[in-house]
């Protein structure tokens, strides 16, 4: 284990690799990642792949719109093909409420440049034949959202950043902390301390527990989420349908299996992974209903992971008050694979300029907790 | 079935959950005869055990769902289940989980070419189905069920080619292993398969030397065969423990990962219990004991019986289990279940049994003596002793310990024959050394078809089925008494009374044992079928430091398809031990996912179980109607 860094970052998930290929990207190679697992072995590695502009605030739609095409150049940039396929996204809608939330959201989205429209039941249709549409009123449309495939993303940011010079140490555990007044000097880990001037929390739904180390108080919960996947079948469904009302997504993957999840609202929040039976019945329910089709499809698995959700479901990016050299990319709430290319930059850009340059991001900051400043997300499923 | 029987004698409701449309497992297949005691069935062949164990379970109204496939078992005490494409749900005191084992697979060069296949399933299709898997069938693995399915193959009119095995000796019972040699059919010790080859499907096999599991090169050689049939052992198939949260160990011993248990078969998790191969690869014998012992522990952790009686009962069933184990056999066994805390083995020495000096000597086929007298060729300590109560001379002894050879007293044994059809072994045989001034007759075990009529002339074979000589049919005997097992007396001259132990119908006899050029190739080797992953992409990604199943799997999507693993693991698992230098008991295997097998969607969305879906459309109106559609 290396005595000192430059910058520690803890997590090997999504967002931490997409951190440690930043900052060696932007010059600074004297980089160490610690993961106490294995690469995406928590949430990312749980992940559904899904990723989408179509989002009810300018920084998230912007954070989004970034990464997808980070995504989609990915396999040029890296050598990585990760299965990044732009089916597009449709946000269904069964209300006239959703309608109208849909159509102010597509003008944000719009002027922002994301090019989501309004659709009908009939042209959802033609998107996707096996979509029952007969209660649908209408859709949001996003034909340039997509899905891949996030363990090989993660594995094509490690890989690029080692071979940059960023050390990455899995299965070694952050223990603690040294600081030294408005500082964080070390990192402990089970394998060593590590001297460094600047640490970037990635932990996921265990950063609250890193937080507590320091005494700061990071307010993301983790939610189990579940998913299912069936058997591979041929393409005939490109793209994601995410429909909020009955809280249900699905997609089909490029191996031709259909994935769909669900966070259950009445659960409370814990770090249980294990599966239910319930999942099962509800989440088949609900896909028959929106594709009756697939009700001779066989499921092969579930398996869950845990959204680190936060009071307003938006995600924490930055530097925190208590600390100045310790930086929270964190709280993603449920997509943090999405936007994960512009946060890894916005980190590294903080880190190397003394402040993001892709966009401000101050709305994302752990500050806005206190102010009482939230504007929540309400495209979550 | 056992676990069922027994709790439900004590009281305790039962239900049973089974896959397939018949009850009995493994035992539908198992047309050969079981050992151990009577008590076991023994004698009896394992088609017919599932029928008494099936009726037995009628007459004591045990509930049983057949063509329902547990999923998983969630939130501790519920049980989901498919049947009739239907998910349910069944909540139980206790769970009792008796689930078996699986097939491991070996990789080779094109081993996904069709005609490789497992011994389990060949069984299935032979036994089962009725169909025949191949022609020319090469054996790889001299286990018992690589020895008996060869043996079921030659009965079913397959010609095996050769049966390999890696070790330097047969593993399963050398009764079985004899069955296979007489028959005429090589057992290769120390060679192992290399490669198949073939257009569409297996043509030729390419078979080796092997030393401590190394082939030896140069010694490469093929045979031809249109099947190759992988008996290398079996893994418990303990995904159902897993998922319900049973703290999980890896005892080599035991054939894999198992659920941890104790002497009474409680997991760690007070409700659930397991019982036969899934709580470590044995026999059906010692499966039917734990069984009972699970049933027994079950019922009374619910009061169904007092404590003095399942102490008392419980002790019985352990001597049965420390009985079937005490062998060379069982040493595996005895050292798994030690390892897990989970032996209580009853010390036999201690038992009574007067004739154990008598019988230190072994019998010899030579030891016949003159007349008619039965010839008792069972020279391993192995858990059988049918012989004994089949011989109303009392000329067959054993003793206590029911894993000593049997011994034969001649001045008792009239060569009656009885003996020889009991025999699961088809060890014994009956030779009358004053048939005639020139031979003598033997009579011999026979379970092929056609039986030959008497008169007939065969051609006599030697116990490695060398032809030795021409012999006549002198008597046919079929007993009712042991289905299936004809005794066929043959004569033959007098200086091969010692020789002839087996005959082979004329025109019908084995076809030669040909070595051909070796194949060879640079093919990858396929580890995941449902995936189509290679070992080079394996290894590719172990060198680059992905060092556990659960890693290799989020890359590659090892164990992703819809076996979930069963046979990808093992293999993956093995190269990560050799790569890295660990013991397989310190590689985390992969997490057990539910449903353990695939399920149609509509079977979940179609199940009685009402969840509290508010915002269901259907149960809408109002706001939520389709006239509120927007054009453009």
């Amino acid at each position: 284990m290396v005595k000192t860094a430059e910058v520690v970052i803890i997590g090997g998930g999504i967002a931490g690799a997409a951190v440690a290929y930043n900052l060696a990207k932007l010059g600074l190679r004297d980089v160490v990642l610690v993961e106490k697992d294995f690469l995406a072995a928590g949430s990312t590695g749980r992940c559904g792949g899904g990723m989408r502009q179509q989002w009810s605030t300018r920084t998230n739609i912007l954070l989004a719109k970034h990464s997808i095409e980070a995504f989609r150049n990915f396999k040029e940039e890296f050598g990585q093909d990760i299965h990044f396929r732009e089916g597009g996204y449709l946000l269904v809608a069964y209300t006239d409420a959703m309608v109208s939330e849909f159509r102010t959201n597509i003008a944000l989205q719009n002027s922002l440049g994301v090019n989501t429209r309004l659709i009908t039941p009939d042209e959802v249709k033609k998107i996707s034949p096996i979509l029952d549409t007969r209660n649908l009123l209408a859709a949001s449309f996003g034909p340039t959202d997509g899905v891949a495939n996030p363990f090989l993303a993660v594995k094509g940011y490690a890989d690029r950043a080692r071979d940059m010079g960023v050390r990455i140490f899995t299965r070694t555990e952050v223990t603690g902390f040294k600081t030294n007044g408005s500082r964080v000097k070390a990192v402990a880990t089970t394998a060593g301390e590590i001297s460094t001037r600047w640490v970037v929390c990635a932990a996921g739904a265990w950063s609250g527990l890193i937080g507590k180390m320091l005494g700061i108080d990071i307010p993301v919960v983790p939610y189990r989420h579940q998913i299912m996947v069936t058997e591979p079948l041929e393409v005939v469904h490109p793209c994601m349908v995410i429909d909020l009302y009955h809280n249900i997504y699905f997609s089909q993957a490029e191996v031709g299996s259909f994935i769909s999840g669900q966070t259950d609202k009445d659960e409370p929040p814990s770090f249980n992974t294990r599966n239910n039976s319930k999942f099962l019945v509800e989440i088949s329910r609900k896909l028959v209903y929106h594709a009756p089709v697939l009700r001779n499809v066989r499921v092969i698995r579930q398996w869950a992971g845990l959204y680190e959700v936060t009071p307003d479901a938006q995600p924490i990016i930055g530097r925190v008050p208590k600390f100045e050299n310790f930086l929270l990319a964190t709280g993603f709430s449920g997509h943090g694979f999405m936007l994960a290319p512009a946060v890894g930059l916005l980190i590294a850009e903080d880190i190397i300029y003394g402040k993001p340059r892709l966009l401000p991001i101050d709305e994302m900051s752990i500050g806005r907790f206190k102010k009482g400043e939230i504007t929540r997300e309400k495209n979550v499923v | 079935m056992s676990a069922a029987i027994t709790a439900r004698r004590l009281g305790a409701s039962v239900t049973i959950v089974e896959e397939n449309s018949v009850l009995g497992g493994q035992l539908i297949k198992q047309t050969h005869k079981f050992f151990g005691s009577e008590q076991h069935y023994a004698g009896v062949r394992g088609i017919e055990i599932a029928t008494v164990l099936e009726s037995e379970l009628k007459s004591l109204s045990i509930s049983v769902l057949t063509d329902t496939t547990v999923t998983g078992i969630h939130n501790s005490h519920i049980v989901g289940a498919v049947r009739q494409n239907k998910f349910f749900e069944i909540e139980a005191d206790r769970i009792i989980v008796a689930t078996g084992a699986y097939e491991n697979m070996l990789s080779f060069p094109n081993s996904d070419l069709p005609g490789v296949c497992g011994a389990g399933g060949v069984q299935t299709l032979m036994n089962v189905e009725g169909i025949r898997p191949g022609k020319d069938v090469v054996m790889v693995g001299a286990g018992n069920i690589g020895l008996i399915v060869s043996y079921q193959l030659m009965q079913a009119d397959v010609n095996v080619v050769c049966v390999v095995e890696a070790l330097p000796k047969v593993g399963g019972y050398d009764v079985h292993a004899r069955k296979l040699r007489r028959l005429g059919v090589p057992i290769l010790l120390e060679h192992t398969i290399v490669r198949v080859d073939g257009k569409e499907s297996v043509e030729s096999a390419t078979l080796a030397r092997v030393k401590n599991f190394r082939v030896i090169e140069g010694t490469e050689f093929s045979v031809d065969c249109d099947a190759v049939c992988i008996a290398v052992g079996l893994t418990p198939l303990s995904e159902l423990l897993a998922l319900a949260g049973c703290e999980m160990r890896y005892i080599a011993e035991l054939g894999g990962c198992v659920a941890w248990h104790d002497e009474n078969m409680r997991t760690s998790l007070d409700h659930i219990y397991l019982a036969g191969d899934v709580s470590g690869i044995e026999e059906a014998s010692t499966a039917m004991v734990e069984g009972k012992i699970a049933g027994l522990a079950a019922a009374h952790s619910l009061r169904y019986c007092s404590d003095s009686e399942f102490e008392k009962m419980r002790k019985d069933f352990e001597a049965e289990l420390s009985c079937l184990r005490s062998g060379p056999f069982g040493e595996k066994a005895r050292a798994g279940k030690r390892s897990l805390g989970a032996l209580r083995q009853v010390d036999l020495s201690a038992r009574d049994d007067p004739g154990k000096e008598a019988r230190a000597g072994k019998t010899r086929e030579t030891d016949a003596g003159d007349g008619v007298k039965a010839v008792i060729e069972c020279y391993e300590r192995i858990p059988c002793d049918p012989c004994v109560s089949a011989c109303r001379f009392g000329a067959v002894e054993i003793g206590g310990d029911m894993n000593d050879v049997p011994r034969i007293d001649l001045t008792k044994c009239t060569g009656c024959g009885e003996c020889v059809g009991a025999c699961p072994g088809l060890a014994i045989f009956v030779v009358d050394r004053n048939f005639s001034d020139k031979e003598v007759q033997v009579g011999i075990p026979y379970e092929f078809l056609p039986v030959p009529a008497k008169g007939e002339v065969v051609t006599a074979l030697s116990r490695e089925g060398v032809p030795v000589c021409d012999a006549k049919v002198t008597r046919v005997r079929k007993d009712k008494k042991f289905p299936g097992t004809a005794v066929i007396y043959i004569a033959v001259p007098k200086q091969h009374a010692d020789a002839v132990r087996f005959f082979a119908l004329k025109g019908r006899e084995k076809p030669p044992f040909i070595k051909k050029n070796p194949r060879t190739g640079k093919e990858d080797v396929v580890i995941c079928r449902c995936e189509d992953i290679y070992q080079s992409q394996v290894e590719a990604l172990i060198e680059s430091g992905y060092h556990s199943f659960d890693e290799l799997k989020r890359i590659l999507r090892c164990g992703m398809g819809p076996c979930q693993g069963k046979t990808c693991q093992r293999l993956i698992l093995g190269i990560l031990s050799r790569r890295l230098g660990k013991g397989l008991e310190d590689l985390q295997p992969q997490t057990a996912r539910s449903p353990v097998k695939p399920v149609q969607l509509g079977a979940f969305a179609e199940a009685d179980i009402p969840l509290n879906l508010a915002d269901w459309p259907e149960k809408r109106g109002g706001d939520y109607a389709p006239t509120d559609r927007i054009d453009g």
